[in-house]
C-alpha cells in the first residue's frame, strides 16, 4: 500500500523542514521572553488585538482538517462533501457571540473546564474534562499523522520521521513561548497559508478543464455527482454539528477568547469564520480532478496535497509543503497549549495544589506539553485509519457538548443533571451510530440526544443559577 | 534414477511458490461490503520492485467479460470512490504477466429515506441551536 511517485526529492523536503523548524523554534524562544507570569504564558496577557486575534483563530481552524480532510470529504462524498465541510465556518460564526458572553461572565477565567465546574458542578466537570482531553488528543493524533503522511507522499520522507519532526518542533516552541509564541507564529503561518492557497488556486484554475472533470467523474465515480447520495446527505449536518461542538467546548477556542481583548473576540471570530469559508471549498474542489489528471490516490486523505503538488510541479509542491506544514503547526501548537492549560488549571491546580505558585504551574504546564507530545507521537506511529475515521471517532462526544455549553451560558434554569446526562447519553448513542451507521452520522446523533436530554432535565429540574458565581477570584 | 525423481519432486514442489511470487496478492482494505460507495485496494508481490508497472481491472462479473482499466502505474494500492449499488470485481497484474486473485466488493448504499430523515433531523437541531443563541442574545441586550 504505497505511493511510489514522490514529487520533490527527500533532500529538498528535509531542507524545507529544517528552515521552517529553525524559524518556529527561534520565534518561540524570542516571544517566550514576553511571558513574565502565568497569565502571560497561558493567555498572552489577555491583551491580544484584532489582527493577531483574527489570524490566530483562522490559522488554527485551517488545520490538516481543512487542507487534507476537506479534499478527502469531496473524494468520498462528492459535491455535497464540499458543502458539508464548508459548514464548519458556522462553528466560528456562532461562537462569536458566545465569545463576548464568556468574556463578560468570566473576566478572570482560564479554561472551558473552569466554566463547566462553576456552572454545573463536579460530576459534569469530570465527564467534560474526559471528553475535552480525549478530543484534543484525537485532534493532535490526526494532525501528527497528517504531517507524516504529507511529508512521505510529497518528499518521500519516512512517515515516522516526518511525524516525529513536526510534533517535536511544535512541542519545542510551545514550551518556550507559551500562547505568545502560538499566536505570533499563527499570524505568520496564516499569512503564508493565504499566499500559498492563492498561488495554488490560480495555478490549478489554469490547468483544469471542467468538461473533462465532469465526464471523467460521470464515468468513474458517478455517485460523487449524485445529489441523492445517501451517505453524503447524512454528512452535511453531521459535519456542521461536529464543528459547532469542536469550537463550543474546546479549550483551544476558550483560551483565545480569554486572551483576546474584551471588545475584540466577537469581531475576530466572525471575521475568521468568513475568511476561512472559501478555503475548504477551494481545497475540496481539486479532489474531483484526480481522475482527469491521471493521479492515483492510495490514501483518500492525501488527495488534496497530491493533486495540488502534481499539477503545479516541483515548485508548486514546495509551496504546498510549506502551506501544509504551517497549517499543521498552527493547529498542533494550539492544541498542545490548550490541553496543557486544561490539565494544569483544572486538574493540578484545582484538585492537587490549590496554592501552587505561578512558577510551579508554569513548570507543570511545560511537563504536560512534553508528555502530551510524547503520547500523541506514540499513538501516531501505528497509523491506524484515515484522518476522517480517526477525527470523527471523537464526534459523538464533541456533539454532545453543544447544548450543555450553549444553555449554560444563557439559561439560568440549565442544570448539572442535564449537562451530565446530555454528555453521557449523547456520547453513548453517537458511538453506537458511529459503528452501525457510519462516522458521518455520529455527531448528529450525539448532538440530538444531548439536546433532548438537556431540554428534558431543564424542564424537570430547573435550577436558578447565580451568574456571579462564574466570576471566580484567582488564587 | 532415484536422484532424477527426487530432483523432479523438489522442482514440482517449489514451482507453485516460484510462480506465485510473480503474481500480486490483491486485498480489499476496507471490507467486502460498504455503504459509502468506496473501495480501498492494496496488492503485494514478494521481491517487489518499486519500478514495476501494474494494471488494475474492474468488472461487474467474475469472468471479466467487459473489464474496465482502473489503474495503470507503479503504486501498490488505489482508492476508488463514488461507486453505485452493485457488486464489483477486481484483479491486478504486473503488465504482461498473469492476473492476480479476484476480489469482490458489494456496494449497498444506505436507504434514501434514512438519509433524508437524518438530514431533516440535523437541520432541526441546527435551527433550534441557532435560535437558542440568537434569542438569548436578544434577551441579554434588552
Amino acid at each position: 500500500m504505497t505511493n511510489n511517485s514522490y514529487i520533490i526529492s527527500p533532500s529538498i523536503g528535509w531542507l524545507i523542514l529544517a528552515v521552517l523548524s529553525i524559524l518556529w523554534l527561534g520565534l518561540g524562544l524570542y516571544w517566550g521572553r514576553k511571558a513574565k507570569n502565568l497569565e502571560g504564558h497561558m493567555l498572552a496577557g489577555r491583551n491580544v488585538g484584532m489582527a493577531l486575534g483574527t489570524a490566530t483563530v483562522m490559522a488554527t481552524w485551517v488545520t490538516s482538517n481543512t487542507t487534507m480532510l476537506a479534499p478527502q470529504f469531496v473524494l468520498e462524498m462528492g459535491v455535497w462533501g464540499m458543502l458539508a465541510y464548508s459548514t464548519a465556518a458556522i462553528g466560528l460564526l456562532l461562537f462569536a457571540p458566545l465569545a463576548k458572553r464568556i468574556r463578560t461572565l468570566m473576566p478572570k477565567g482560564y479554561t472551558s473546564g473552569d466554566f463547566i465546574r462553576l456552572r454545573y458542578g463536579k460530576p459534569a466537570w469530570i465527564v467534560f474534562l474526559f471528553i475535552s482531553i480525549f478530543y484534543s488528543l484525537i485532534w493532535l493524533i490526526s494532525m501528527g499523522m497528517a504531517g507524516g503522511i504529507l511529508m512521505n507522499a510529497i518528499a518521500g520522507i519516512p512517515y515516522a520521521l516526518g511525524t516525529t519532526v513536526i510534533i517535536t518542533v511544535c512541542v519545542g516552541y510551545t514550551l518556550f513561548g507559551g500562547l505568545y509564541a502560538v499566536i505570533g507564529t499563527d499570524f505568520i503561518q496564516s499569512v503564508l497559508i493565504m499566499i500559498g492557497i492563492v498561488i495554488v488556486g490560480f495555478g490549478i484554475y489554469h490547468v483544469f478543464n471542467f468538461d473533462t472533470i465532469y465526464s471523467d467523474l460521470e464515468n468513474n465515480r458517478p455517485m460523487l455527482l449524485n445529489l441523492l447520495f445517501p451517505a453524503a446527505l447524512m454528512s452535511i449536518f453531521n459535519n456542521l454539528l461536529f464543528s459547532l461542538g469542536e469550537v463550543f467546548h474546546s479549550n483551544v477556542w476558550w483560551s483565545r477568547t480569554f486572551a483576546l481583548r474584551k471588545e475584540v473576540g466577537k469581531k475576530a471570530y466572525t471575521l475568521a469564520g468568513l475568511a476561512w469559508l472559501p478555503i475548504p471549498i477551494a481545497a475540496g474542489f481539486i479532489a474531483l480532478a484526480s481522475d482527469s489528471l491521471g493521479i492515483n490516490i492510495v490514501r483518500p486523505d492525501m488527495v488534496g496535497p497530491l493533486v495540488a503538488a502534481n499539477v503545479l510541479g516541483p515548485t508548486g509542491a514546495v509551496i504546498v509543503f510549506i502551506v501544509l506544514f504551517c497549517s499543521l503547526a498552527s493547529s498542533i501548537d494550539a492544541v498542545l497549549a490548550a490541553i496543557s492549560d486544561l490539565i494544569t488549571q483544572d486538574i493540578y491546580r484545582k484538585i492537587f495544589k490549590p496554592h501552587a505558585t505561578d512558577q510551579e504551574l508554569k513548570k507543570f504546564a511545560a511537563y504536560i506539553i512534553v508528555l502530551v507530545g510524547i503520547v500523541a507521537l506514540l499513538l501516531c506511529l501505528p497509523r491506524i485509519g484515515t484522518l476522517a475515521s480517526i477525527l470523527f471517532f471523537a464526534g459523538p462526544m464533541v456533539g454532545s457538548t453543544i447544548w450543555p455549553i450553549a444553555t449554560g451560558l444563557f439559561w439560568k434554569k440549565a442544570n448539572g443533571k442535564g449537562a451530565l446526562w446530555g454528555m453521557l447519553l449523547g456520547s453513548l448513542c453517537g458511538l453506537v451510530s458511529y459503528f452501525y451507521l457510519g462516522w458521518y452520522t455520529s455527531s448528529l446523533v450525539g448532538a440530538t440526544v444531548s439536546m433532548l436530554t438537556v431540554l428534558l432535565c431543564t424542564y424537570l429540574f430547573p435550577s436558578n443559577f447565580d451568574w456571579e458565581k462564574l466570576d471566580e477570584p484567582t488564587t | 534414477m532415484l536422484k532424477t525423481y527426487l530432483l523432479i519432486a523438489i522442482f514440482l514442489a517449489l514451482l507453485p511458490y516460484c510462480v506465485r511470487s510473480e503474481i500480486p496478492d490483491l486485498k480489499i482494505a476496507n471490507g467486502t461490503e460498504t455503504k459509502q460507495g468506496v473501495v480501498k485496494l492494496d496488492w503485494t508481490v514478494s521481491g517487489q520492485n518499486s519500478l514495476e508497472n501494474y494494471e488494475l481491472q474492474e468488472a461487474n462479473t467474475p469472468s471479466f467479460t467487459q473489464p474496465k482499466k482502473r489503474y495503470d502505474g507503479n503504486d501498490t494500492g488505489t482508492f476508488i470512490s463514488g461507486l453505485k449499488n452493485g457488486t464489483y470485481y477486481y484483479r491486478v497484474r504486473k503488465v504482461g504477466d498473469n492476473w492476480s486473485n479476484i476480489v469482490s466488493v458489494q456496494i449497498k448504499h444506505h436507504s434514501l429515506t434514512l438519509a433524508i430523515n437524518l438530514l431533516i433531523l440535523g437541520a432541526i437541531v441546527f435551527i433550534i441551536t441557532t435560535a437558542l443563541i440568537l434569542f438569548s442574545l436578544r434577551n441579554q441586550n434588552k
